[in-house]
């Protein structure tokens, strides 16, 4: 067993590119485990997409960049996070969407930077979903679907 | 024991890479936010709470001791600490930032390398202490360089197989799709910032894309051999540089078609891949040097 071993270990130390070959395996391993990842970035296509944004009491729009200092692009991942734990803790999906919904708007407002940013002091805030397809050899994207709303504070 | 085989390099050039690292790491960890906890730990912020990065103070004084460290690495001092002092202040930024329920990319190729640069910086450390003298011509720098460009090889090699696993060996069919997530990445992009023309860009791009399926598959696959070849890239010099640029092209194609970015990747390619850094040295050697040594003759003269 040990000559096995110590076979198996000087054959391991001849490879050429060893650490290049160890990450490899780690990473498709471990996958996901900060700091280490498959990078799994847009490894597969879907003929349906969504995203997720926010508007004012009257639906006009906020960018969140500015009110915020967070781009749109993390939110709906932040959004389905939410959700999944709530789902996780035995709420309905339409439920855990609507407090997941309140839950992110209210993360969002708490962790604005600049901190007094007047836009995110400002709620009522909503939330809303907008989902993008291709179909029948064109793409187009749906009218923005309410999923919550943060009262005033 | 024996010392690991590596190429030995330019030491300006090594010089420069180092200091366009440290620069990365300067202005990339200045940029991520401290948020003030970590609701969802992801990784290695499932045992430790990073959320200390929010305290203004304790921030400070861990910046001043990057400062610090970046200045002794560009320097060449104290590596095994100067890195390890990076790597754990670039993984708990970057740690706390992925915790808070959006798990992104931006900042593990960084992370991967510092860890890369470590092992390299502290197996030579170690192989100086037991093994005696080093071979001729070959320094840690260079071994750091080895590895370094190892681990951004590995990380585009695992990119191109979770494409081809992740879709089911699908992918390259799947490309006409990427309508949707064009036209979800678009309305993210004036989501964040209300910037005006961006919807009907990406309607414009969407339609192109579906009117166009082949030419965008034919564009993206090279993208994927890029990814899947990255390993030649430690063949020498010029398959790096070669791999470099397609994989640059790959990340401003994504760009200009998803508006998604990759600064950190983008710049490593740059230094270590396409190596700028010993570019400008040999533009140096080869251009100024003699035009100011001829300057200089004739003014002797």
């Amino acid at each position: 067993m040990s000559a096995l071993l110590g076979r198996v270990v000087r054959r391991a130390r001849a490879l050429p590119c060893k650490l290049m070959l160890a990450t490899i395996v780690l990473c498709a391993i471990v996958r996901d485990w900060y700091p280490f990842s498959p990078f799994p970035m847009y490894a597969a296509f879907a003929p349906q997409a969504w995203y997720v944004s926010v508007t004012d009491a009257s639906d006009r729009p906020v960018p969140t960049q500015v009110a915020f200092g967070i781009g749109a692009m993390p939110l709906r991942r932040l959004f389905e996070t939410r959700v999944l734990a709530l789902r996780a803790a035995g709420l309905t999906e339409p439920q855990a969407e609507a407090r997941a919904a309140i839950d992110l708007l209210r993360f969002l407002v708490a962790e604005a930077r600049p901190a007094r940013s007047e836009l995110a002091a400002s709620p009522p805030l909503r939330l809303w979903r907008t989902v993008c397809r291709v179909e029948g050899g064109h793409a187009m994207r749906s009218r923005p679907v309410l999923l919550g709303e943060l009262a005033t504070q | 024991m024996t010392w690991p085989r590596c190429r030995s390099h330019d030491p300006g050039a090594l010089r420069l890479q180092r200091l366009a690292l440290a620069a990365l790491v300067y202005v990339r960890f200045s940029a991520l936010r401290p948020y003030s906890e970590q609701p969802f730990p992801v990784g290695i912020a499932r045992y430790v709470d990073f959320s200390f990065l929010a305290n203004d103070v304790v921030a400070w004084w861990l910046k001043a001791g990057l400062v610090l460290s970046l200045v002794l690495y560009v320097i060449g001092r104290a590596m095994p600490l100067a890195v390890g002092y990076m790597l754990f202040l670039w993984v708990a930024a970057g740690a706390l930032t992925n915790s808070q329920g959006a798990l992104s990319h931006y900042t593990q190729l960084v992370a991967m390398v510092l860890i890369g640069q470590l092992i390299a910086y502290a197996q030579w450390w170690a192989m100086d202490r037991t093994s005696g003298r080093a071979p001729q011509g070959m320094n840690a720098h260079d071994l750091a360089l080895y590895y370094t460009q190892q681990v951004i090889a590995a990380a585009y090699v695992l990119a191109g197989i979770s494409k081809i696993v992740l879709s089911r060996g699908r992918w390259i069919a799947q490309v006409p799709f990427m309508a949707s997530d064009v036209l979800k990445t678009h309305g993210q992009s004036f989501a964040s910032t209300l910037a005006g023309g961006v919807i009907e860009r990406g309607d414009a791009i969407a339609a192109f894309i579906l009117a166009h399926p082949d030419l965008m598959r034919a564009l993206l696959g090279c993208g994927l051999l890029f990814e899947l070849a990255a390993p030649a890239a430690l063949l020498g010099r010029t398959p790096a540089f070669l791999i470099g640029i397609g994989l640059l092209t790959m990340h401003a194609v994504i760009g200009q078609l998803m508006l998604i970015r990759f600064p950190e990747n983008q710049v490593l390619l740059l230094i270590y891949f396409i190596d700028v850094p010993f570019l400008l040295v040999a533009a140096w050697r080869r251009l100024l040097i003699p035009t100011i040594d001829h300057a200089r003759q004739r003014a002797g003269a």
